[in-house]
């Protein structure tokens, strides 16, 4: 199998209007992902991580939420552009999503088997009921639910938090996606429960092909699971490249910045006992956005330039991009 | 800085909450189930635990914010557990909490300065000017700004909010802290300058700190010893570098090793331990941890087995050791 490019995403700008004026949520993304990769973004919240992915999926809440400028195309189709009868093909049935609560995702008043059962009668209509059930005992036993006969009869409340988001895998991975989102899939869940997640997630991967885009805030987490990373900032993406890369020789100053203030376990002990590097201020509120590099007022390696130009694309090694005026 | 003074030593401490599973049938949910340890002056002890470990009602229980159903806490070699509630308030001048989420320990209604002062109030510290003064140099104390007194909670960001948490706490010159969870809300960035301030302050007003946190490269940053829970009891207890070097418990190893790590070459090998966490109101027999454990032995389902130092102040309750 070739490895094509499977979505790309180009200049994506979202806006919500409110009464304190327009929020500039995501502010010119590019992301392009093939086919058998796994694609991390990562920032702190309020980055525009989880509106990129939602706008991919053309959920972007309405009406004070929009997409007011970009295009996004999926395996040769302009999404942007698609009746809404088309999308609903895409959604859920080549790209799927998973979300980060697995409490309010699943509808507390249905049993699991009817939830997942309607993921059948809307993409693959024709199956008889018996078969639906039979899938969904299958799909349960994919994402290693015990006593999944049982469970399909049982209400989202009689599960444990661990055991839900495995529902919502199951859901997600019902009609064999080409694109899977996960958004935060483990913040909800205890870090136990997280590996056997996560482990799950890329075992289902490598079985069917599937590209993934893991959303995080936790390094970590991107680090191990995927192999390229976009690091986000108040809107826009400031730095990608190969995990590794990004990883052991960020260049822009707040990839270098995040990247050192986490207790990082592995370096040696007195190295994790240090002081913890800090980013000074906060994130920007994304009204009005000051002109230049969004980044500028904490940059300790801040230039006259940073404050009047936004920094262009700078190429740091081979796939390896920086938006940054250093 | 780190006396060898005991500040506070709970023994056997239980908590157990009544549960009702119907008309008639009658169960307790034993958070904590007989946990004991100190804590020196100076000292930070870190609990580490998934949800449900009962690291939270520990932290509460040693304040008596909630009554515990037994054992000793000893403060200052005070019983607290002996104490009327007036003998109580006196006490709680010395040990205060710091709270997870930033935007439900604030009052939104009040004023920065209204928060921070009101434990100076409560206890008849300062009043007036006297009282505007010690808010304001608490203020400048966490990273905040002076004139930041008359502002709302709303005006300020989770990390800002978490700072005045922490002049809330510190108002009343504490010697005890217990932090629970204290960064976890917080954003990555964020987490790193909370952390730091809290090491600053507690070589500044020579705190004791109890830290709460699930999350172990947390924990093993900042404390000096840590203690390992699980379903109510302690597993293992070590000081932070033993533990780090070497962990014993199959569960904390299995702990370690499930933190996702940036560090391409020192990744451990990943234990995933099976299962979930078992039903505390039905504990298995034994070893609570024996259903999930990889390395469990006929003896770990009969007999429940105890802390045991297996040398150099290093606490493991397992039957694989001691």
């Amino acid at each position: 199998m070739e490895n094509r490019v499977l979505l790309s995403v180009r200049d994506l700008h979202v806006h919500f209007h409110t009464r304190q004026g327009i929020v500039q949520a995501v502010n010119g993304v590019n992301i392009s992902i093939r086919q058998r990769d796994a694609v991390g973004i990562v920032g702190e919240s309020g980055c525009g991580k989880t509106m990129t992915a939602l706008s991919i999926l053309r959920l972007v809440p309405g009406p004070s939420g929009r997409i007011v400028q970009g295009e996004i195309k999926f395996d040769g189709k302009d999404i942007l552009k698609l009746p809404e009868a088309d999308i609903r093909q895409i959604r859920g049935n080549q790209i799927s999503m998973i979300f980060q609560d697995p409490m309010t995702s699943l509808n507390p008043v249905y049993t699991i088997g009817n939830q997942m059962a309607e993921v059948f009668h809307l993409h693959s209509k024709g199956l008889k009921n018996k078969e639906i059930r039979d899938r969904c005992v299958e799909l349960l036993k994919l994402v290693e639910i015990p006593m999944p006969e049982q469970r399909i009869y049982q209400y989202p409340h009689e599960l444990s938090g661990g055991m839900r988001q495995r529902v919502m895998i199951a859901l997600a991975l019902a009609c064999k996606p080409k694109l899977l989102i996960a958004d935060e899939p483990t913040t909800a869940v205890d870090v136990t429960i997280q590996a056997q997640i996560i482990e799950l997630i890329s075992k289902l991967k490598e079985e069917s092909n599937t590209a993934v885009i893991l959303i995080t805030h936790n390094l970590g987490l991107m680090a191990e699971n995927t192999n390229q990373v976009i690091m986000m900032y108040a809107g826009k993406v400031v730095e990608n490249g190969a995990v590794d890369d990004v990883i052991d020789h960020p260049f822009h100053p707040y990839a270098q910045g995040l990247i050192n203030s986490i207790p990082r376990m592995g370096k040696n002990f007195s190295e994790m006992k240090q002081k913890l590097h800090e980013i000074p201020g906060v994130v920007p509120r994304l009204i009005n956005l000051p002109k230049g590099c969004i980044f500028a007022p904490r940059c300790p390696r801040r230039m006259e330039i940073c404050e009047q130009k936004e920094p262009e694309k700078k190429e740091i090694g081979p796939n390896h991009h920086a938006w940054c005026w250093q | 800085m780190n006396s060898n003074r005991v500040l506070l030593e709970v023994k056997g401490l239980k908590k157990y909450f009544p549960v009702s599973l119907g008309v008639f049938k009658k169960a307790s949910l034993k958070a904590v189930d007989g946990i004991s340890f100190i804590l020196k002056e100076g000292e930070t002890l870190g609990i580490v635990g998934e949800s449900g470990s009962g690291k939270s009602t520990t932290g509460r229980a040693i304040l008596r914010l909630i009554e515990p159903t037994a054992g000793e806490i000893l403060f200052q070699n005070k019983n607290l557990c002996q104490l009327d509630e007036k003998g109580m308030r006196l006490m709680r001048k010395q040990m205060q909490m710091i709270y997870q989420d930033p935007y439900t320990s604030l009052d939104p209604r009040m004023t920065v300065g209204a928060i921070v002062g009101e434990p100076l109030e409560v206890h008849r510290v300062a009043r007036g000017k006297e009282k505007d003064e010690i808010i304001r140099s608490l203020l400048v104390n966490v990273g905040l700004r002076a004139d930041n007194i008359n502002s709302y909670p709303n005006e300020f960001s989770g990390g800002q909010r978490q700072r005045i948490g922490i002049a809330r706490a510190l108002a009343l010159k504490p010697k005890l802290i217990v932090a629970d969870e204290p960064v976890s809300a917080l954003d990555v960035s964020i987490q790193a300058q909370v952390l730091n301030l809290l090491k600053e302050l507690q070589s500044q007003f020579h705190l004791s700190y109890i830290f709460i946190s699930h999350d172990l490269s947390v924990v093993v940053h900042t404390s000096d010893r840590i203690a390992v829970m699980y379903l109510g009891k302690i597993l293992e207890l070590a000081s932070d570098e033993e533990l780090y070097f070497n962990p014993l418990h199959p569960y904390t190893k299995a702990l370690f090793s499930a933190v996702p790590s940036v560090d391409k070459v020192s990744r451990r090998t990943r234990i995933i331990i099976k299962g979930e966490i078992p039903n505390i109101l039905s504990l298995p027999e034994g070893c609570r941890f024996y259903t999930r454990c990889g390395k469990k032995k006929d003896v770990c389902k009969l007999r429940e087995p105890e802390l045991k130092d297996v040398g150099g102040g290093h606490f493991v309750a397992c039957f694989l050791f001691g």
